[in-house]
């Protein structure tokens, strides 16, 4: 029996005990075995060290996929501190933001971002680099914060007052879940993972902690090569891979160009969607292509991180949607009415509320908008509002309905049309800006208040957007209007911006 | 077909397809993938035009923004392929 794993790090050591030689993380360019990350993870403990790092530092790691990513996690767990991951996806004043709000006296990159992040106005001093990492540290002076217990990591995602938001997850939340996922998935040392989600993103946190405990090996792929389906296509079948954690996004994208009919899949066993809904047509595409695995819809917000799952069984259903399914064994749901009164009968519609013990620990340095989201029942359960609404079908199966708030899922990606808009707004000459989501064309569609035609402003708005949002962020279309449509309340009418479509 | 025309076809499509916007102008050399204007799943829609109009095949690691950024580089690879 491998001892009780109360940190992250934990499942990296476990996994050494066992054998250190096995392959741990597998790259383009190169393969590490499980002692070889280690040893990595050490040398930037002592660099971190030295350099004077101390319990509950953040450590923010910008830089496209990679290795050494993943021994500084586990330096960081190791050292008491929290890591932020931020991907290259993200453009370097949307990570100079993240940096600054929670004041990190360190800083990791690769080249590319390094460079980026030295074009704004931030004070750099580099005081490392190995393994394709630059780690500076940051000149001002520490801020002193009440951060909660066992603290492990930030995920931002969007944020609806126009700025992102670090979600902060314990490790005791984390590991409730890898613990449950490499049971309910059946993960062994043999198993060939795909790692398809950009570390920000909770998926990932199966993803490099699943394959650490069971000793099983991660195929990393870079945020640029998941964008190639073609590619995709080819390493999920030359790589052996089993186990794949995806978006519908990517899947889709894979049947639909990836030529999926050129290769052959026989590994592969286990496929698992979450972050939006699968649209069956999608769905029974793909299924052609990779008839006889393992389907399951996970679902959870990044607070929450999956609470419910259920697995597909394809041979003896027709599907119309798919149900996000029961709870997992961690997780505690209810569902409430607009007067937060519980509703038990099937079919009725409702917020969905999770507890128990993979929920996260608050919103970094914002606790009235942790407390805006948290709802205690009688017994005094901390439960988290999704803003998903959803009912139980006949079945008790959980089937999602659509969003409480403006908050929109494209790819997978959570958008709130605030912050674009926020952003938009310093645009030359835009007085106002809107954004409503298509979902029958999956597009943004970007309203600007703006003298200027559309046309004439089209390129520089999108190169604009290229530098200050998330590529997923980006709008699909812009429109420019000469005055927004308002309510009577003064407010953007979005109803009529929508009928305009 | 000449190499004009190959860069008139390439942009006609991006215009209808991609921006739906004929009115927009997109020089040879305008930055397609890190200019904003063409994201990755427009790419591959892209890629699989591309390989049914001139009859060409890209290999997996050849959908990439060297080969397809700008109308010039595009089409320069699609003479390369011919």
């Amino acid at each position: 029996m491998s001892k009780v794993n109360n940190k992250l790090h934990s499942y990296i050591e476990n996994a050494i005990g066992r054998n250190g030689e096995n392959s741990y993380l597998i790259t383009d360019k190169s393969h590490f075995t499980y002692k070889q990350i280690y040893e990595m993870a050490i040398t930037f403990i002592e660099v971190l060290i030295r350099e004077g790092i101390q319990k509950n530092d953040r450590v923010v790691i910008y830089s496209s996929k990679n290795a050494a990513s993943i021994a500084l996690m586990i330096a960081c767990s190791k050292c008491e501190c929290i890591y932020i991951p931020i991907t290259s996806i993200n453009p370097a004043n949307r990570a100079k933001y993240i940096i600054d709000e929670t004041a990190a006296t360190f800083i990791a990159c690769d080249e590319p971002c390094g460079l980026e992040l030295n074009k704004t106005d931030l004070v750099l001093q580099q005081i490392h680099s190995s393994e394709g990492i630059k780690l500076f540290a940051q000149s001002s002076p520490r801020k002193e914060y009440t951060i909660p217990k066992d603290s492990g990591f930030i995920l931002f995602t969007s944020g609806s007052t126009g700025t992102p938001k670090g979600v902060v997850i314990s490790h005791a939340a984390a590991i409730v879940f890898i613990d449950w996922a490499a049971k309910e998935f059946e993960i062994t040392d043999q198993d060939h993972i795909a790692s398809i989600a950009p570390f920000n993103f909770d998926l990932s946190v199966f993803d490099i902690y699943v394959t650490a405990k069971m000793s099983a090996t991660l195929h990393l792929y870079t945020e640029k090569e998941t964008k190639n389906a073609l590619l995709m296509a080819q390493k999920i079948s030359t790589d052996l891979i089993t186990t794949i954690y995806g978006t519908p996004t990517f899947y889709s994208t894979l049947a639909n160009y990836g030529k999926l009919n050129k290769y052959d899949y026989s590994s592969l066993k286990n496929v698992l969607f979450a972050g939006e809904v699968f649209h069956t047509e999608n769905f029974y595409f793909l299924l052609k292509h990779w008839p006889d695995k393992n389907y399951a819809n996970l679902y959870g917000p990044t607070e929450t991180n999956v609470c419910t799952f259920y697995k597909l069984d394809t041979k003896n259903k027709e599907y119309a949607v798919f149900p996000i399914g029961k709870n997992c064994e961690f997780a505690q749901l209810l569902i409430v009415d607009e007067n937060d009164n519980v509703i038990t009968e099937s079919l009725k519609k409702g917020e969905l509320l999770v507890a128990g013990q993979s929920l996260f620990n608050e919103y970094w340095n914002d606790r009235v908008k942790t407390q805006s989201t948290i709802f205690f029942d009688k017994n005094g359960t901390r439960y988290y509002r999704t803003g998903d609404i959803v009912y139980k079908d006949n079945s008790e199966n959980l089937v999602y309905v659509n969003r409480k708030d403006r908050m929109i899922k494209k790819n997978g990606f959570r958008i709130e049309p605030g912050e674009i808009e926020r952003v938009m707004l310093s645009f030359p000459n835009v007085s106002n800006a809107a954004v409503i989501f298509s979902a029958n064309k999956n597009q943004l569609i970007c309203f600007l208040e703006s003298p200027h035609k559309t046309e004439e402003i089209f390129l520089k708005l999108k190169q604009f957007c290229q530098n200050h949002l998330p590529v997923f962020m980006i709008p699909d279309k812009f429109i420019t209007l000469d005055a927004m449509p308002k309510t009577s309340s003064g407010k953007v009418d979005l109803l009529a911006l929508d009928k305009q479509l | 077909m000449s190499t004009e025309n190959i860069k008139e076809e390439i942009r006609t499509y991006i215009k209808t397809n991609i921006i739906q916007k004929e009115d927009i102008f997109i020089a040879n050399d305008t930055p397609l993938i890190s200019g904003g204007i063409v994201d990755s799943i427009s790419t591959l829609k892209m890629v699989d035009f591309l390989e049914n109009k001139f009859k060409i095949e890209f290999l997996p690691h050849e959908v990439d923004r060297e080969n397809l950024d700008t109308i010039d580089l595009i089409s320069q690879f699609i003479q390369s392929k011919k």
